[in-house]
């Protein structure tokens, strides 16, 4: 195939004259502008829609001035990054009780991580008044906004089965879209920090308070098409007596370093078939078994996530150590995602978002490692 | 803007934009929709400070955003009458190398399409395409090598046949390679329907 043959191929792609001079003419019509003599015969018909807007205007101003409120409240969030931009799933859910309307504007997830941007908007004073109150890090004053604290944003977002799984892993409001009626909040969960991140996250269930109820629920669909990159680590990869390192998963939202652990952990089934795991590791040697992980990339910027998650040993859904869909791995060494609050150093950046085709390398423990990608 | 100066401006880009869309939407109503959508724009002033030589650029910035939003949206991810309808819309074309073409260049996903069509079609740099698409130069360089890649193995194989030879060893072996990716992907997605096991607390 050469370029010739491509474009006429895309020659192809046309409708005919008659569709192109309907479309032509509708879209005169529809702004008012037809010409010619058909302009007197739609004069009549734009006369009657317009005295019926203006009387329609009339009963709506309310709605129409809410309307465009929020048409300018939320531009989007998540979906500013180039990176993540066509990933990010936009006006997921919204609800309202006549006094708060809350929509789900965002949905960004690479199967390990997920955030959701939520909002919320004023439909009367009494939802100004709520929204006024609101305040994501103020837990011991729930009642003042109607709700307690086990129902607010910081635990409203969990997974399902949520009797399980973690709930939201942190949460913050989005300062730049406050106003008197308005408000956005962050939320991120894990798909399951305490099984090792095994399964992929699908659905979380979504509970948030509005004015004069503690929470409602509703049942989110937060699977994902982000790309994963998964790359083996070429360098030392002992990097600490307890572990050492093997590969990393990269997506544009996280990272996680897998390896092999050195007598950290044991795992054990008892007679139920119900397993457990323990950390072999003494108090005094915490910190040293804490990864410290940092990613290069190829604009020489660095970024920490040593405030990342060390998990245990990779197991099935029986119990047994589970390698084989771990490319030989038998732990997670270290999992984040990219947030600002992970951000230690004052040399490092601030991101929330890294293009893992992007990175250069990861420093693990002090050791410098390259990437070969894995099929 | 008058009437006058619209129907010069419609009459120039209508085809482009469509196309643009419909690679994009891969359905004729949709990409109509859209095409009105964007023209709608131009006659209520959106581009009236837009001079002419950026006029064709912002009208496709304008056309992508639309349809990548709607691309996004709950109800267009939702639906499905579409979705199968684009691979027999050229069937009875009367260039059967052509119609396979299309249906491979349609069935790469957007971010290979859109700019391999605005590459190839529309004589732009990866440069400019990475401004109108809001990526990096290099990103849509990685974007037309893999579209490259992909439109070039497939098509040989529906031409040639088996193929043979050492040729024809070279295109079985990235071929498998992109099944196993399929594979992958598949079962990827199974597991994120199949996840119902709950697993005993640690």
């Amino acid at each position: 195939m050469d370029r010739q043959q491509l474009n006429q191929a895309f020659e192809m792609i046309s409708t005919d004259e008659s569709c192109m001079e309907n479309i032509y003419n509708e879209i005169l019509e529809k702004h008012g502008k037809r010409k010619g003599p058909s302009k007197i015969k739609h004069k009549s018909a734009w006369t009657k829609m317009a005295l019926t807007a203006a009387a329609l205007l009339v009963l709506l101003v309310p709605q129409t001035i809410f309307a465009d409120e929020i048409k300018d409240f939320f531009t989007g969030f998540l979906s500013r990054d180039e990176n993540v931009e066509e990933y990010v799933r936009q006006n997921v859910y919204e609800d309202t009780d006549g006094h708060l309307r809350m929509a789900v504007r965002e949905v960004l997830s690479d199967q390990k991580y997920t955030r959701v941007i939520i909002s919320y908007e004023a439909l009367d004073d009494e939802g100004r008044d709520w929204i006024k109150k609101f305040d994501i890090n103020d837990y011991s004053h729930s009642d003042d906004i109607g709700v307690t604290d086990t129902g607010f944003p910081y635990t409203a977002l969990s997974l399902t089965p949520s009797t399980l799984t973690s709930n939201s892993r942190g949460s913050r409001e989005l300062k730049e879209f406050r106003t008197d009626s308005t408000l956005a909040v962050i939320l991120e969960i894990n798909a399951d920090r305490v099984f090792n991140l095994t399964n992929n996250l699908t659905r979380a269930d979504l509970s948030y308070p509005m004015t004069h109820e503690i929470s409602r629920i509703t049942s989110l669909d937060i699977s994902a098409n982000m790309d994963v990159h998964e790359y083996k680590l070429i360098g030392d990869t002992n990097v600490n007596k307890y572990y050492d390192v093997s590969y990393v998963r990269l997506t544009n939202l996280s990272i996680i370093v897998y390896g092999n652990q050195k007598n950290m952990w044991t795992c054990e089934k008892n007679k139920n078939g119900w397993y457990t795991q323990e950390s072999l590791v003494p108090e005094e040697d915490y910190d040293l078994c804490r990864a410290k992980v940092t990613i290069h990339t190829k604009d020489g910027n660095s970024y920490n996530c040593s405030g990342g998650w060390q998990g245990g040993i990779l197991t099935d859904d029986e119990g047994n150590v589970d390698t084989k869909n771990h490319r030989g791995a038998d732990t997670t060494i270290m999992s984040a995602s990219y947030s600002e609050d992970m951000v230690l150093g004052d040399d490092l950046k601030t991101t929330f978002v890294i293009n893992p085709e992007d990175v250069t390398g990861i420093t693990v423990n002090g050791n410098y490692f390259t990437l070969e990608e894995l099929n | 803007m008058n009437t006058d100066k619209f129907e010069m401006i419609y009459s120039k880009y209508y085809g482009m934009l469509y196309r643009i869309c419909f690679l994009y939407m891969k359905n004729t109503p949709d990409a109509l929709d859209i095409v009105q959508d964007v023209f709608l724009k131009v006659l209520g002033g959106k581009a009236a400070d837009v001079s002419d030589e950026k006029l064709k650029a912002w009208l496709i910035v304008t056309a992508s955003n639309l349809c990548k939003s709607r691309l996004r949206s709950w109800w267009f991810k939702n639906r499905n009458e579409y979705d199968e309808s684009y691979k027999n819309r050229f069937e009875n074309t009367a260039v059967p190398e052509q119609s396979e073409i299309m249906e491979e260049v349609l069935s790469l996903e957007w971010k290979y399409r859109v700019p391999v069509y605005l590459y190839y079609y529309e004589g732009y740099t990866t440069s400019e395409i990475g401004r109108m698409l809001k990526a990096s130069p290099s990103t849509i360089q990685t974007r037309l090598a893999k579209a490259r890649t992909l439109l070039r193995l497939s098509l040989e194989n529906e031409w040639k046949g088996d193929g043979g030879g050492k040729e024809g060893h070279g295109r079985e072996k990235i071929i498998n390679e992109s099944n196993r990716h399929n594979e992958k992907k598949n079962k990827e997605r199974k597991d994120y329907y199949g996840q119902t096991t709950i697993k005993p607390g640690i």
